[in-house]
């Protein structure tokens, strides 16, 4: 094992077969239907004891370029917080049982933030392992923990980049106890699956080096992946590769039923025109979603967040390269409808109002619920940075 | 900030492009208050309303009858071919392809669809596959009509690909429509292709007629376009809408149009000529003028109102000067340039002026990025144009 691994008791030296890690899939597939039965009642149970109220929570620059974090609760906009931080974050994590949210740094950044959301302060600044940065995401276990963040051990490589992992924290400390590879070069957005102990991660194959921040060092020979690993033995389940080795995978999100839907952004050239949204209900490839070529020109190759409904029965990716967001229906696996958003970014579903939030770079907090046209919440004078995520808190 | 005059000149320069632009602004308002037909029309719908008319439709109006012309000669050179229709030819090529880097100063708008941007030019081409590809068809028995170039790939279509067929060394020579049957065939090719790029360009500019839809939508951008199958959640003012194509346009001229081929961009900067945008025709240098002069007319639009006249009105005349003069010193600098811009990378004298000129380049794209929004209230693209 090239990492040390002291977190957990199926730390050994477990390596699975092909055929086992495929059962392994196939039962968390299994096991979702049941689990998400009760993910969606522990919210409402909850709801019931204490005075939870929907938040949103989101990076943000202000006109000045000034980097804050920010969160309000859905409604009360003036109830929020923005925070002044030194670098620009990319996405937010919220802790399952505490008031507490977290910001990662974008590429490539060395710091998550630790937000208690109850005193609107920042609490903890975490700092990268030597030699790593992060790339932006990370999630809770279901527990809470700990925290998995992707990141970039650069120091192993300054030319041929090197596979990237992911980093485990103790939350009670925030104290870093392991990492475990993540099967792929410039691993992005990381979830836990339904089964609770299955992290699925969109590695974009893109390899970067902080001496050359935002430069992409090996656009003619990357190869994206989209990974799952057993989050206990760091065992790489199962990968898959998109059709086309430039299709960065990026971003991604996760059904109840532990089907994975996931982002691309094209690498190669700007003319050409290929399926930016895949998903994975367990089969032996990633199954592109059906459109028109002019919904997939329509995106400028470029996909920035992806999100599933609480019943993961509709899909939302935003595109603002192209200005666009659009609906899918899983189940058909097609288009549904798109409309048209400048810069818009940040997608969540808030699951007590039943609806999709979107954000965009010009300030704008949109909701938009099936069936009927979008409507806007709120005006801001920030632009909010790429990603957004809705959560209720006991705040 | 450098100069190539003494800082005094420049002092004065400064000085003179400040007092030309206030005077401009002056006598435009003293024309504007006599056209104005509604009083309460805000001055900025006004600046809209003049960049629409005047430089939007006159843009592609202009596009369009270049590629007629480019489309005409190549078939006057094909029922007869010779020296003389030869150079017509190339010579409509390259007043089509000058009103090309205006109509691409408007990246909104019909161009965004049907991959328009790229069946009209195949750019940039990294590989050289608008060669590869073109010189592989011709030696096919493919049909060369409309519909099968059409639906062929983007990279044999447009300006570009009509690049190859009348510049190229080898492949664009008058000697190869000379020698029949290979020259026939290219001669079909040549007038598909000529008749491809005007059908496009004439799209473009009947959706830009100035009663149209699309400029209906431009300026009132509130009001949802009827032929729209989508929503429009958010409208973008159409003042922002033009700072933002400028910009992008601005961001490729320094890019890719000058910083790749000087090799800036690259840990060695090593020049490579096979970068700049018209290595063909040798044409690239007077290209990168025709789109700062299109800037030029899209920032201060002549006797009409333009954007500096937004912001001298919005007592920020410092930085309409800035804008002003640092298009000036783009163009003076490009201006000692000697042509080819493919051997002037290599040439030290040169290199200095077109370092100088991407310096400026840099300059007026920070201006216009940072401090026009902030002078103005206006707020800019951030996801759309870096994301992670």
């Amino acid at each position: 094992m090239r990492y040390p691994r002291p977190w957990g008791s199926l730390w050994g030296s477990m390596t699975m077969t092909g055929i086992e890690t495929r059962a392994r899939r196939r039962q968390f597939l299994r096991w979702a239907g049941f689990l998400s039965a009760q993910a969606v009642l522990l919210p409402q149970l909850s709801a019931c004891q204490t005075a939870r109220r929907n938040w949103c929570f989101s990076a943000c620059d202000a006109p000045s370029g000034q980097h804050f974090v920010a969160a309000w609760p859905q409604g009360a906009p003036e109830e929020g917080f923005k925070i002044a931080v030194p670098l620009r974050a990319h996405a937010p994590a919220v802790h399952p049982f505490r008031n507490e949210a977290l910001f990662f740094s974008r590429r490539p950044g060395t710091e998550i933030y630790v937000i208690n959301c109850a005193s609107k302060q920042l609490t903890r600044t975490l700092k990268a392992k030597q030699g790593h940065h992060f790339y932006g995401h990370g999630c809770f276990s279901r527990d809470g923990k700990h925290l998995f963040t992707t990141e970039n051990p650069y120091y192993l490589s300054s030319h041929k980049g090197s596979e990237g992992l992911i980093g485990i924290y103790d939350t009670q400390n925030y104290q870093r106890v392991g990492e475990i590879a993540c099967g792929g070069i410039g691993p992005h957005q990381v979830q836990l699956m339904p089964d609770q102990s299955t992290l699925v991660v969109a590695n974009g194959g893109i390899f970067t080096h902080p001496s050359r921040p935002r430069e992409k060092l090996n656009v003619d020979t990357m190869q994206s992946s989209l990974c799952y690993l057993d989050a206990n033995s760091g065992a790489i389940i199962d990968r898959y590769y998109p059709e086309h080795a430039q299709m960065s995978l990026r971003h991604l999100d996760c059904s109840p039923q532990g089907h994975v839907v996931v982002g691309g952004q094209f690498q190669g050239p700007a003319h050409e025109t290929h399926p930016l949204v895949l998903q994975h209900r367990g089969e032996d490839t990633l199954q592109a979603l059906h459109t028109t070529r002019a919904t997939w020109q329509s995106q400028s190759q470029y996909i920035a967040s992806v999100v599933v409904d609480s019943n993961g029965r509709t899909a939302m990716t935003t595109a603002p390269r192209g200005g666009v967001v659009d609906l899918w229906d899983l189940e058909q696996g097609t288009h549904k409808q798109n409309i048209r958003i400048k810069d818009a970014a940040g997608a969540s579903f808030d699951q007590a109002g039943q609806r999709f939030i979107i954000s965009s770079g010009r300030g704008r907090i949109i909701a938009w619920q099936d069936k009927s046209p979008p409507y806007p919440l709120n005006q801001d004078s920030v632009k909010w940075d790429n990603h957004l995520l809705s959560q209720t808190l006991a705040v | 900030m450098r100069f190539t005059k003494s800082s005094s000149q420049a002092f004065l320069l400064f000085l003179a492009a400040a007092l030309a632009a206030l005077l401009t602004y002056q006598s435009k308002q003293e024309g504007a208050s006599d056209r104005e037909e509604a009083a309460n029309t805000t001055l900025a719908e006004r600046v809209a309303r003049d960049i629409a008319g005047n430089v939007i439709v006159d843009f592609h109006q202009q596009f369009s009858n270049s590629t007629l012309a480019l489309l005409q000669s190549s078939q006057g050179f094909c029922a007869n071919i010779n020296e003389v229709n030869y150079q017509e030819v190339q010579s409509h090529w390259r007043d089509a392809m000058s009103d090309w880097q205006a109509v691409n100063l408007i990246n909104f708008g019909p161009i965004k669809e049907d991959n328009k941007s790229w069946r009209l030019q195949f750019w940039p081409d990294k590989k050289n596959l608008v060669g590869k590809k073109i010189k592989s068809l011709l030696k096919t028995q493919k049909e060369l009509d409309l519909k099968t170039i059409r639906e062929a790939s983007v990279v044999i279509q447009g300006l570009s690909g009509l690049e190859y067929l009348l510049f190229d060394a080898k492949g664009g020579q008058l000697e190869r429509y000379e020698n029949s049957p290979v020259g026939q065939r290219q001669c079909k090719l040549l007038l598909t292709t000529a008749t491809l790029t005007h059908t496009i360009a004439k799209e473009l500019s009947q959706s830009w007629q100035s009663d149209s839809e699309y400029i209906r939508s431009f300026l009132h951008p509130n009001t949802p376009m009827e032929t729209n199958t989508g929503v429009d959640i958010e409208a973008t003012p159409p003042l922002t809408l033009i700072l933002e194509s400028v910009l992008a346009n601005l961001e490729t001229l320094k890019n890719s149009k000058l910083g790749a081929p000087l090799g800036l961009n690259t840990a060695r900067q090593t020049p490579n000529p096979y970068l700049v945008e018209a290595w063909r025709s040798g044409f690239s240098l007077s290209l990168i003028q025709a789109n700062i002069e299109a800037s030029q007319q899209i920032l201060i639009n002549g006797e009409l109102l333009g954007f500096t006249d937004y912001l001298i009105a919005n007592k920020q005349d410092q930085l309409a000067s800035d804008i002003v003069m640092s298009l000036e010193n783009i163009s003076q600098q490009l201006q000692l340039v000697k042509p080819p811009l493919a051997e002037a990378i290599s040439n030290e004298g040169d290199i200095k002026h077109l370092i100088l000129a991407n310096e400026e380049l840099v300059k007026l794209i920070g201006i216009l990025k940072r401090e026009v929004p902030k002078a103005l209230g206006l707020t800019l693209g951030f996801n759309d144009n870096d994301g992670d």
